[in-house]
């Protein structure tokens, strides 16, 4: 990696911490920038017990809600850009991403199994997890659906990939029908929140939300990070790498292993947000090339970077209401993504 | 040396390569000919252990191929390819840098950079450096993926043991005069850093020239052996190539010259 690209990432991670800050200002209700200051020193001196309401009140909105909203944004994004980017490398296709090994439809089908039964289920589920029983159910969705699809593409220890992408395919589409069948036997109630979890929201975001998701996330993601330079080998084709070295198949396990955990815990905290994952990798290519010893760092980072700016517009757009994020993702990636596409006139970043 | 010792690889129900038996010596260019589907790629792959065998075996240095990790036999061989793409674009010098990434020891960037430049000049692509490799011709292509071999192979990556370069139709599509300097420039190879070559090549003329040994393949046998002045006969290249020939001496190398006839 040469100099450049070690500043352009050095670059984004201080406008990564710049939106963080701006985002906490950001909001249906304003918080002066005095009193951000105030609340954080409440915060800090006396863990948010002020003697003033008004800043016991905003140290509340800051830092119970806002902060932990936008972290879980923030490495959600990084989580679904960094997968996406893997993801894409591993199958050598642009238009691969997570969805595409059947994780997404997996998760929804458990999903909508869980909010349509809830009724029925909760009698079985113990009372500490009652709250996030839909959380569960999507990430165990992710997680069988994808080792479904693994297994399904193995012959003698090998992973064939265009096998595992078509038996992907394959299943998402079972997974859809069947919850299909759920949504037909779903109540409006039920509807409702079927059709709000499958556009995504941060709005439930909390510490406790950030403590599960965070530790898996960023692990996930660093360990993906390790496969750079595996998934810079594997561009020149399965065979060319392990001439180079690499231990293809181990990398794919990883990568597959990595992925459905990062996707399922993401899927879990905040709902189905697509375009992230294909997008953001392809517009860190565009700006800088295919090199995954960068591409991964600044997918990750972008991601968050995006998630943030959206998940922001998404909570003040239409305030005190708030827009699902999944809506917002595409509605401002899918403009600029086509702006940066048809701007880009080199025929070499053309695929 | 590599020893190749009675293989058999069997593919489906068919036996691609049957009781297949010679060695690879370092400092030696070693010329693999034969019809299309003779069983020269699946060869190759066998002995690159991409390929497993179903009988014999093939011990790389003493030590059988199968003991070796793929991390150590990434220092010990590189391979060209005969078909190859990328995935997404990427600029010369990084694909050609990842011949650096099995070297296990640290390696600085000015020394990537110098063995970048230096592997780019011996391929005659020194100023394509930051060309985007998919905009290149197919033959050019080919040249920047013997710079990245060369930079596998290099000896300031990995002393010791002996190592080997395969290529796979290595002339294919290249023009006759990078042809000439492809095949020199490996030949130097062999001369100078020791550097043992495998190559499967189909025009016979310039294996007469090169190579300093000769397989010929036939329906996944040996049918010849040995060097290019024993193994061209006009017999044997009826009988294992399919064509009518006339052989003369090279008015300047010495060598066989071939001049092949309308059967």
């Amino acid at each position: 990696m040469n100099i450049k690209a070690n500043t352009v990432l050095v670059g984004m991670v201080v406008l990564l911490l710049a939106v963080i800050c701006f985002s906490l200002f950001v909001g249906a209700y304003s918080v002066p920038a005095s009193d951000i200051i105030k609340s954080f020193k409440a915060a800090l001196v006396s863990s948010g017990k002020s003697q003033d309401e008004l800043i016991g009140v905003n140290t509340f909105l800051l830092f119970q809600i806002r902060l932990p909203r936008i972290l879980l944004s923030g490495i959600t994004g990084a989580g679904l850009a960094i997968t996406g980017a893997a993801i894409q490398g591993l199958f050598r296709n642009p238009l691969a991403d997570p969805s595409l090994i059947g994780i997404t439809n997996g998760a929804m089908l458990f999903a909508v199994f869980a909010l349509v039964m809830m009724g029925s289920i909760m009698a079985f589920i113990p009372e500490f997890l009652q709250q996030s029983v839909v959380a569960i159910f999507a990430f165990g969705g992710s997680i069988i659906s994808t080792y479904i699809v693994y297994f399904l593409s193995q012959r003698g220890g090998k992973t064939f990939v265009v096998t595992m992408l078509l038996a992907g395919i394959a299943l998402s589409a079972l997974a859809a029908a069947v919850s299909g069948i759920f949504i037909y036997l779903s109540d409006e109630q039920q509807l409702r929140d079927i059709t709000f979890w499958t556009l995504g929201s941060f709005s439930g975001a909390s510490w406790g939300q950030l403590f599960i998701a965070a530790p898996v996330i960023l692990l996930g993601s660093f360990a993906l990070d390790r496969f750079s330079v595996s998934l810079n080998a594997i561009l020149l084709g399965e065979n060319e790498a392990e001439y180079l070295g690499v231990d293809v198949e181990k990398v794919k396990s990883g990568i597959i292993l990595l992925t459905s955990l990062v996707v399922g815990v993401c899927i879990a905290m905040s709902g189905i947000i697509g375009f992230v994952g294909l997008i953001i990798p392809h517009f860190i290519r565009i700006l800088k090339g295919a090199d995954y010893r960068f591409l991964m760092k600044a997918s990750a980072l972008g991601g968050a970077i995006f998630m943030i700016l959206a998940d922001d517009l998404a909570r003040t757009i239409i305030a005190p209401a708030e827009l699902p994020i999944g809506i917002l993702s595409a509605l401002i990636g899918g403009p600029f993504f086509l702006w940066l596409l048809m701007r880009t006139n080199q025929e070499r970043l053309m695929i | 040396m590599i020893e190749i010792k009675g293989i058999d690889v069997v593919k489906g129900n068919r036996k691609i390569i049957e009781d297949v038996s010679f060695s690879i010596r370092p400092s030696q260019f070693t010329v693999v000919l034969g019809m299309n589907g003779a069983g020269k790629t699946t060869l190759l792959s066998a002995i690159t252990s991409r390929e497993k065998l179903s009988k014999g075996e093939i011990v790389w240095d003493r030590k059988r191929l199968y003991d070796f990790d793929l991390k150590d036999l990434a220092v010990r061989r590189a391979v060209l390819s005969q078909k190859f793409s990328l995935g997404f674009p990427m600029k010369v010098k990084e694909l050609v840098e990842m011949g650096c990434y099995p070297i296990k020891r640290k390696i600085s960037n000015i020394e990537k950079k110098e063995l970048i430049h230096n592997a780019l000049t011996e391929v005659g692509m020194r100023s394509f450096l930051n060309r985007d490799f998919i905009s290149l011709s197919g033959g050019e292509q080919k040249r920047v993926l013997l710079a990245k071999c060369l930079v596998q192979l290099d000896d300031k990556c990995e002393q010791g043991d002996s190592k080997y370069l395969f290529l796979d139709e290595p002339t294919a599509s290249i023009d006759i005069q990078h042809s000439f300097k492809i095949l020199q420039l490996v030949k130097e190879l062999t001369i100078k850093k020791g550097i043992g070559v495998f190559a499967i090549l189909h025009d016979l003329n310039l294996a007469a020239q090169f190579a300093d040994k000769i397989i010929i393949l036939k329906n996944g046998r040996i049918t010849h052996k040995g060097s290019p002045t024993e193994v061209f006969k006009e017999t044997h290249i009826e009988s294992s190539l399919g064509i009518k020939s006339i052989i003369q001496k090279h008015p300047l190398f010495g060598c066989p010259h071939i001049t092949t006839l309308p059967s």
